[in-house]
C-alpha cells in the first residue's frame, strides 16, 4: 500500500489518461452509433448495405486484433497516428458499431403511427424527428449507451499494450519496480470497479429521470423473487395506475 | 506497401495452429462460463439475502473490471500465493470466470422475465415445485436465454486475443510473432483479423436463425 | 376406469361431505393492494352445483374473488371455506392441497404452456399433480379435448391455434384435473368477437351437462342470463345486488346495477 501512496501523482496521471481516453472514445462511439444507426434504419439500400458492412467488419473481428492491426499495419501504409488517437478511434468505432444496433432498435421502438401522426399534423420531416421521434427514442437508448460506456472504460486498459500510459500501464510499470502484485492489481481492480459502478449509477439516474417525464418505458415490472408465484395486479385498471 | 501472397501463405500454418488454440480456449472458457453462471444465477435468486447479496457483489465486480486486469491478477498473484498453473489454464479459467458473470445475468433475467401468468397457470394445476421447475420454468427460460448465451460464447471467442498479454500462444500471439520476426505485420495481422471474421460471422448468423426459430415456436 | 365424467366424480365425493351443501363460503374477506381496497368485508355463499355469474365494472373486485378462491391471492382478513373445509386461514399443507385439487381456474389470457403441445398441456396436471401414468393422463386428455371440440389438435402448438381454440384447450386442461369447482375469469374477454361463440358454447354445455359448481366473471350479459342460476353484481369491492340471473338482469333493483347494465348493453 505504501508504494501506492508514494507514487500517487504518477498513478493519478495514469487515471487521468484513462478517463480522458474514455471520454474521447465515447464521443467517437456516439458519433459512429448514431451515424450507423440512422443509416441502418432510415437509409436507402446502398446506405444500409455499406453501414451493415462496416458493422459486420468491426463486430466480426476482435477489438484487440483491430487495435494491433491499426497500431502496426497502418504506419506501414504511411498513416501515422499517435497511440492515443489509434486507440480512441478503434475503441470508439468498434463499440459504436455495437451500439448502432441499440440506436436502430430505439428508433424502431417508436411506432410508425407516431411519425405518421406528426406528418399529418403538418410537421416537416426534420420537426418530426426532433419533436416526436427522438424525444421518445432517446430515453430507451440510455441503458445501452450506459452499458457500452462501461465497456469502453474497461477496454481502455488494452491501450497500455500500444504504449498508452493509462492507469493499467502505470500500475504495471510500478509492479515491475516493486513487486507486490496482490495489492497493486487488487487496488487497480477496485478502482475500475468503482468507476464502472459510478457510471452505472449515473446512467440509471438519467434513465429514471427520462422515464419519469413520461416518454420512456415505465420502470421495469420485475417479478421479484422467483420462488413465490409473482402477484400480478388483479384488474389492470385503476390499481395498476396507482 | 503491397500484399505479399507467398509470405501470407507461409504464415498460414502458424496462424491456423494459433486459431486451434483460440478455439480450445473458447470451448474451455465457455464450459466454465455457462456452468458457473448458472450456479451464480441460482444463488442470486435465493430468497436468503445472506446468500444472494455476496454473490451479486462478486458478479458485479467481475463485470465492472477489465478482463485484462483480471487475467493479470491471476497470472501474477497465483504464483505469489503458491499456486502454479500453466498460462493456458489461467487463460481458460480467467476468461471463463469473466464470462460467467455475464451469463449469470442472462440466466437470471431468463427466469425472472417469464410472465407471472406461467407461474399462476402451474399453481392452479397444483404442480409440485419440482415439476414447476422441470416442466414449466426451466425449458422456457432455457429457450429464452439460448441466443444470449450464444452471443457471450462468441464474445469470449473474440476476447481470447487478450490472453496474448499473459503469453498464451493463441492466434493473435502467433500473428505478432510472425510480424516481429519479419517486420511485416500487414499479412499476418490481416489474416488474423479475417480468421476471426470467418469464424464469428457464420456463428452470429446461425444464432440469429436459431433465435428466429425459437421465437416462432413459442410466440 | 379413469375417465369418470365430471358429473359422476362430483356425486361420489359429494356423498362423503356429510350433507354440507355449500361449495363456497366466504365470510368477512377483505383485500387491498397498497392503499386501494379491492374487497371490503365480503360475504358469499355458493351452493353445490350452482352456476354463479359475477358482473360489475372493472376494478370492482370480482376477479380478485376468483383469485382468492384459487389461492392466488392471500386475503388480508376473513375466512374462506371450500366444500366445508377451511382454506383461509391456511390449514396444514396436506389438507390445503387435498381441498384445492378440487378447484380449477381458467384465465382471461389462456396461459397455456407455450412450449408444450395441446395434448401435453392437458396431460401435465393429471401426470404431475395427481401422479397418473402417462397412458392414463393421455387418455383423459383426449377425452376432455374431445369434450371441448378440440379433437384432432392434440399435436398443435399453442402458437398455431386461434385464441378461441387456445382457450378451449385451457378449459380442457382444467377439466382434466376433474375439479368440482370451476373458476372462469373473463374467459372470452381476450378473444376476437367472432371467436367468442365457440368458447361460450363449451361453457354453456358444461353448465347444463355437468354437476360442476361454476363461478364466472363475465361481461357477456346475455350469456350470463342464460347459463347462470344467479348473478352477483360487484361495485367497489362489495356485492350490491344478488339474485336469480333473469331477475337481476331484466329488472335490476339497485341503481348502480341499472347504470352498469345500460352502459354494457348499449355498447
Amino acid at each position: 500500500m505504501q508504494h501506492i501512496v508514494d507514487n500517487l501523482p504518477y498513478l493519478l496521471d495514469g487515471l487521468f489518461v484513462t478517463l480522458y481516453v474514455t471520454a474521447l472514445a465515447w464521443l467517437v462511439m456516439m458519433a459512429t452509433a448514431f451515424a450507423l444507426g440512422f443509416a441502418r434504419y432510415y437509409g436507402n439500400r446502398p446506405a444500409r448495405w455499406s453501414s451493415g458492412l462496416v458493422v459486420g467488419l468491426f463486430r466480426g473481428t476482435s477489438t484487440f486484433v483491430m487495435l494491433f492491426w491499426a497500431f502496426y499495419v497502418l504506419p506501414q501504409f504511411g498513416v501515422t497516428l499517435t497511440p492515443i488517437v489509434t486507440g480512441v478511434l478503434v475503441l470508439g468505432i468498434t463499440e459504436g458499431c455495437y451500439l448502432a444496433e441499440g440506436v436502430r432498435g430505439s428508433l424502431a421502438s417508436v411506432t410508425r403511427g407516431q411519425a405518421e401522426a406528426a406528418r399529418v399534423l403538418g410537421l416537416s420531416p426534420w420537426q418530426t424527428m426532433a419533436r416526436v421521434v427522438l424525444p421518445q427514442a432517446l430515453p430507451t437508448m440510455i441503458a445501452p449507451i450506459g452499458n457500452f460506456t462501461i465497456a469502453l472504460l474497461k477496454f481502455t486498459s488494452l491501450l497500455s499494450f500500444i504504449s498508452v500510459q493509462d492507469l493499467t500501464s502505470r500500475m504495471q510499470s510500478l509492479r515491475y519496480q516493486v513487486g507486490d502484485s496482490i495489492v497493486l492489481f487488487g487496488v487497480l481492480l477496485v478502482v475500475y470497479y468503482l468507476l464502472s459502478t459510478a457510471l452505472g449509477w449515473l446512467f440509471r439516474y438519467l434513465e429514471r429521470r427520462a422515464s419519469v417525464r413520461g416518454t420512456g418505458r415505465p420502470p421495469e415490472a420485475g417479478h421479484g423473487a422467483a420462488a413465490a408465484p409473482p402477484v400480478t395486479e388483479p384488474t389492470g385498471g385503476e390499481v395498476a395506475l396507482r | 506497401m503491397t500484399w505479399d501472397w507467398s509470405y501470407a501463405l507461409d504464415s498460414l500454418p502458424n496462424l491456423l495452429r494459433g486459431l486451434l488454440i483460440t478455439l480450445q480456449i473458447t470451448a474451455g472458457a465457455s464450459v466454465i462460463a455457462l456452468s458457473v453462471g448458472l450456479v451464480y444465477a441460482a444463488l442470486i435468486l435465493s430468497p436468503l439475502k445472506i446468500i444472494s447479496l455476496p454473490v451479486r457483489f462478486v458478479v458485479d465486480f467481475f463485470r465492472g473490471t477489465p478482463l485484462v486486469v483480471q487475467v493479470f491478477f491471476w497470472f501474477y498473484v497465483l504464483p505469489e500465493i503458491g499456486i502454479t498453473a500453466g498460462v493456458f489454464a489461467i487463460g481458460v479459467v480467467g476468461l471463463g470466470l469473466y464470462g460467467a458473470a455475464y451469463c449469470a445475468d442472462v440466466y437470471r433475467a431468463g427466469i425472472q422475465n417469464l410472465p407471472g401468468s406461467q407461474w399462476e397457470a402451474a399453481a392452479v394445476l397444483h404442480l409440485p415445485r419440482r415439476f414447476l421447475w422441470a416442466d414449466v420454468i426451466t425449458p422456457q427460460a432455457f429457450r429464452a436465454v439460448l441466443p444470449a448465451l450464444g452471443n457471450y460464447v462468441i464474445l469470449m471467442f473474440k476476447y481470447t486475443p487478450i490472453l496474448t498479454t499473459i503469453t498464451v500462444t493463441e492466434l493473435l500471439a502467433e500473428g505478432l510473432d510472425l510480424g516481429s520476426e519479419t517486420y511485416r505485420y500487414l499479412e499476418p495481422l490481416t489474416i488474423v483479423g479475417v480468421l476471426f471474421i470467418i469464424v464469428s460471422l457464420p456463428c452470429v448468423y446461425g444464432l440469429r436463425k436459431l433465435e428466429q426459430r425459437l421465437s416462432r415456436a413459442t410466440a | 376406469m379413469r375417465g369418470v365424467d365430471v358429473a359422476g366424480a362430483a356425486e361420489v365425493t359429494d356423498a362423503t361431505e356429510s350433507g354440507d351443501r355449500t361449495a363456497i363460503r366466504v365470510s368477512g374477506v377483505s383485500k387491498s393492494f397498497g392503499s386501494t381496497a379491492v374487497l371490503t368485508d365480503l360475504d358469499l355463499v355458493v351452493g353445490m352445483r350452482e352456476k354463479v355469474a359475477l358482473i360489475g365494472p372493472s376494478g370492482s373486485g370480482k376477479t380478485t374473488v376468483l383469485r382468492v378462491l384459487a389461492g392466488l391471492e392471500r386475503p388480508d382478513g376473513g375466512e374462506v371455506a371450500l366444500f366445508g373445509s377451511t382454506v383461509w386461514p391456511r390449514p396444514p399443507k396436506a389438507v390445503y392441497r387435498r381441498v384445492m385439487l378440487d378447484v380449477g381456474m381458467v384465465f382471461q389470457q389462456f396461459n397455456l404452456f407455450p412450449h408444450m403441445t395441446a395434448l401435453r398441456n392437458v396431460m401435465e396436471g393429471p401426470m404431475r399433480a395427481k401422479g397418473w401414468s402417462r397412458g392414463a393422463a393421455a387418455e383423459k386428455a383426449r377425452e376432455v379435448l374431445d369434450m371441448v371440440g378440440m379433437s384432432g389438435y392434440e399435436k398443435s402448438w399453442p402458437a398455431q391455434l386461434s385464441g378461441g381454440q387456445q382457450q378451449r384447450v385451457a378449459i380442457a386442461r382444467t377439466l382434466a384435473m376433474e375439479p368440482r369447482l370451476l373458476l372462469l375469469d373473463e374467459v372470452t374477454s381476450a378473444l376476437d368477437p367472432e371467436l367468442v361463440g365457440e368458447v361460450l358454447a363449451v361453457i354453456r354445455r358444461l353448465s347444463t351437462d355437468t354437476d360442476l359448481t361454476i363461478l364466472m366473471v363475465t361481461h357477456e350479459m346475455t350469456f350470463a342470463a342464460r347459463s347462470a342460476d344467479r348473478v352477483l353484481m360487484f361495485d367497489s369491492g362489495v356485492v350490491v345486488e344478488n339474485g336469480p340471473a333473469q331477475e337481476v338482469l331484466r329488472n335490476p333493483g339497485h341503481e348502480r346495477t341499472r347504470r352498469f347494465l345500460s352502459a354494457v348493453l348499449e355498447r
